[in-house]
């Protein structure tokens, strides 16, 4: 039987979690929502945008982008999007197997791996891991701004067409709906494997009776298409945030229901061993003074 | 002879009046003898009180069945004598040292009485030096001192006696001198079976029997307080007198010592003493003492004992077992939470200590390890909160490995034993401490990371682990 002051420290200790983790699922609920709702509205967007793919590569002229030729660059990268703090649940380590996996993967292929970090959590296990990051975002919080959006996304473009980059994925927890997310790897570069992706997530049906070759384009195709282009690839990335932010705080909100049921199912369990352990010690102390007494008469 | 007249009967206290100028010493033994209507009553007991007057109050060290007012109690002169010398070996006695095994009456050329001064104070023996008993936790843990006292601490069945009995199949096997058991309130089946198993086994390279080197005194859960009483003083009066006269290292087997204080707690209280804290008697910590301090070793003579306790509703600030805690080299605590993850032994790491885990007696890379897995082990228990509201996945990556590595010690400290083969099919395991010392290190170190944690169930040293796991994974 352990010591009633004990229990009673546990429990004390237990109930301030519980304070924290019910805080904390409040306010993450409520930036889930948020972010949950710019979410929907971007998915209008996303669906003409893997339209307008769609189009692209099933045009029958053959379009020349050097966005969509596969690169010989012996190096790859990716952007790992992980959470700035825990109490997330699994969220961050379903993203530390997948780096993993990658790094596997360029040992195999005998690759270069560049490691494009956001988040505190990542940082601490690459740094852990002993691996450098080759870059560092943190000049915003959870979503860049669209300038933002755009330079990260022009920089990894550029490397591309210098032929620096051979491939760029993003690693980050895909928002599928409120009841799936999950860990993957987005392919970005070449263009070719984001539209494949695009087209796949969205249900495209290209909407008009007419081909490719029925419209005057002007300015030239080649030019309207290094465009969009450039378009999809800066917008896939700032989805990317976006998409793995909703799925942070919706995590989070799991995780920290949990862990309130949890504290709460805790703080009654050494509620009852409190009340029995003093019950105990006051049955002690009664028998004491009752026998004590019997025996003195 | 000094005779009197049973006075007054109370349960197992009864009171006799003598003629006041010959009154039975205290502790004297009486007998006390009467004729029934089917057969003859006869009872020994023992003066605990002089009343005044004649008037003495005893415990009867057997039943008070059929005892009456009026019967002839005859005084002995002295306290309980019992038969001591290597006669005894191969032999079980009760607490008066009348043999129980169906054998013929001993005589023993010296008779000694179970109350014997303990030795003196600058005759103790201060040395300090290992015991192994090839049990891997207690090994690293809390290792046995030679010629020490060691407890087994452990509530309702969380496998007291079991380790008792596997250190008698360890370590009376193997050693060469004379062994004692005192079986104080515990099963009469287990003394028993333990009387059968030595009969069979056989000790190390000799012909000889392990019951040929030992002798058994049991005073059981059927006998009456008085008996309870004192059997642990018989049995250590024997194993005294063994011990100087023999071959100078003996084992001494007490289970239960809590017995003694529960026996002495119902004594107390018919003896009509003010009882004290949860009702044991106000003499708890001096009855403890007497019998402890003759538990002792001195130059040229050691008693090694192993002491099993009961704790009462696995409370250990119990007084019983807390007053016992004070006496010894060596605390093995056994943990119902540790039951309860299917670890047999199941010491707890935290709770169980030894007054020889020091650098200078067990070395410097023993102590080591065994900080470094108290380290681990504690940390483990420390987050064992956290992981139990927030999960796992919210520790850093190093407190990770440090609960990864603490659940593999956890395990690897449990251990297929001898005597339980019949129950898990496994053959019993006997880990050296050197090996114990350099697989925790390895442990400890991360050499067996990538193996899971159920690889270390039940294995000797931690080379197994590897082809457990291979062969699990096959």
């Amino acid at each position: 039987m352990a010591n009633p002051r004990q229990i009673l420290k546990r429990r004390g200790a237990a109930a301030n979690i519980y304070k924290v983790t019910a805080t904390m699922e409040t306010i993450s609920a409520v930036r889930y929502r948020q972010y949950y709702n710019q979410w929907l509205q971007g998915l209008a967007f996303y669906d003409s945008l893997a339209q307008i793919g769609y189009l692209m590569a099933s045009a029958e002229k053959n379009l020349e982008n050097p966005l969509f030729k596969t690169s010989d660059a012996k190096t790859n990268a990716i952007i790992v999007i992980g959470s700035q703090r825990g109490l997330c649940g699994a969220y961050n380590n379903d993203l530390y197997k997948q780096i993993d996996v990658h790094l596997k993967m360029a040992k195999r292929f005998g690759r270069e791996l560049k490691i494009y970090a956001k988040g505190r959590k990542v940082l601490a296990w690459l740094e852990h891991r002993g691996i450098a990051a080759a870059g560092v975002y943190d000049g915003f919080a959870e979503v860049p701004s669209p300038a933002q959006a755009n330079e990260i996304a022009d920089f990894f473009i550029n490397e591309y067409l210098h032929g620096r980059l051979g491939r760029l994925g993003i690693v980050y927890n895909r928002f599928f709906s409120p009841s799936h997310q999950r860990v993957q790897t987005l392919a970005i570069l070449p263009l070719e494997d984001l539209i494949d992706d695009l087209t796949t997530r969205a249900a495209v049906t290209w909407p008009w009776e007419l081909n490719f070759e029925d419209f005057l384009l002007v300015p030239s195709a080649e030019d309207i298409f290094d465009a969009f282009a450039r378009i999809m690839i800066r917008t896939a990335v700032s989805g990317c945030f976006l998409e793995a932010a909703v799925s942070e705080y919706l995590s989070r909100v799991v995780a920290m229901r949990n862990a309130s049921e949890n504290a709460d199912e805790m703080i009654q369990d050494l509620t009852r061993q409190y009340n029995r352990a003093r019950q105990g010690q006051i049955t002690v102390e009664l028998l004491d003074i009752i026998s004590g007494v019997g025996t003195a008469r | 002879m000094n005779t009197g007249r049973v006075t007054q009967v109370l349960g197992s206290i009864f009171e006799a009046e003598f003629h006041a100028e010959f009154i039975p010493a205290l502790y004297n033994a009486l007998e006390v003898k009467g004729k029934l209507q089917n057969g003859s009553f006869e009872v020994v007991g023992e003066v605990q009180q002089h009343l005044g007057g004649g008037r003495i109050r005893a415990v009867a060290l057997g039943s008070t069945l059929g005892m009456q007012r009026g019967m002839e109690v005859v005084d002995t002169g002295s306290p309980v004598q019992v038969p001591v010398g290597k006669e005894i070996l191969g032999r079980v006695f009760n607490l008066l040292g009348k043999p129980v095994d169906g054998g013929p009456e001993i005589k023993t050329a010296v008779k000694k009485s179970i109350y014997q001064k303990p030795p003196k104070f600058v005759d103790l023996s201060a040395k300090s030096e290992m015991f192994e008993t090839g049990i891997k936790v207690i090994d690293l843990l809390c290792p046995f001192v030679k010629g020490g006292k060691t407890g087994l601490f452990g509530g309702a069945g969380v496998g007291k006696t079991v380790i008792i009995q596997e250190l008698i199949a360890r370590i009376a096997t193997q050693h060469g001198g004379y062994s004692v058991f005192a079986g104080v309130g515990e099963r009469t089946r287990e003394g028993n079976d333990l009387w059968l198993e030595m009969k069979k086994t056989k000790i190390h390279n000799t012909g000889a029997t392990v019951l040929d080197n030992t002798c058994l005194v049991f005073g059981q859960m059927n006998e009456p307080p008085g008996a309870r009483l004192r059997v642990a003083l018989a049995a250590l009066t024997m194993a005294e007198y063994l011990c100087q006269t023999g071959s100078g290292e003996i084992l001494l087997f007490i289970d239960n010592i809590f017995r003694f204080s529960q026996a002495g707690s119902e004594v107390s209280a018919l003896l009509g003493r003010i009882p004290s804290a949860v009702g044991y008697q106000p003499t708890l910590a001096s009855e403890m003492g007497q019998l402890q301090e003759r538990i002792a070793s001195t130059g040229s003579a050691a008693i090694t004992s192993v002491q099993a306790v009961y704790v009462p509703a696995d409370d250990l600030t119990d007084p019983a077992p807390a007053t016992t805690f004070t006496h010894l080299d060596s605390s093995v605590v056994l943990s119902r939470k540790i039951t309860e993850k299917g670890i047999y032994p199941a010491v707890d790491p935290l709770e169980s200590s030894s007054r020889i885990l020091d650098v200078n007696i067990v070395g410097q890379e023993h102590y080591k390890v065994a900080q470094k897995v108290l380290e681990y082990l504690q940390r483990y228990h420390s987050l064992q909160d956290i992981i139990a509201i927030l999960g796992i996945d919210e520790l850093s990556a190093e407190d990770k490995l440090i609960v990864a590595r603490a659940r593999k010690l956890e395990r690897f400290f449990s251990q297929p034993f001898i005597v339980t083969r019949q129950f898990t099919g496994l053959e019993g395991k006997y880990v050296p401490a050197g090996q114990t010392v350099q697989s925790c290190r390895q442990i400890c170190d991360g050499q067996w990371d990538h193996l899971p944690e159920s690889a270390f169930m039940y294995i000797g040293a931690v080379q197994e682990a590897q082809e457990k796991a291979f062969k699990k994974g096959s």
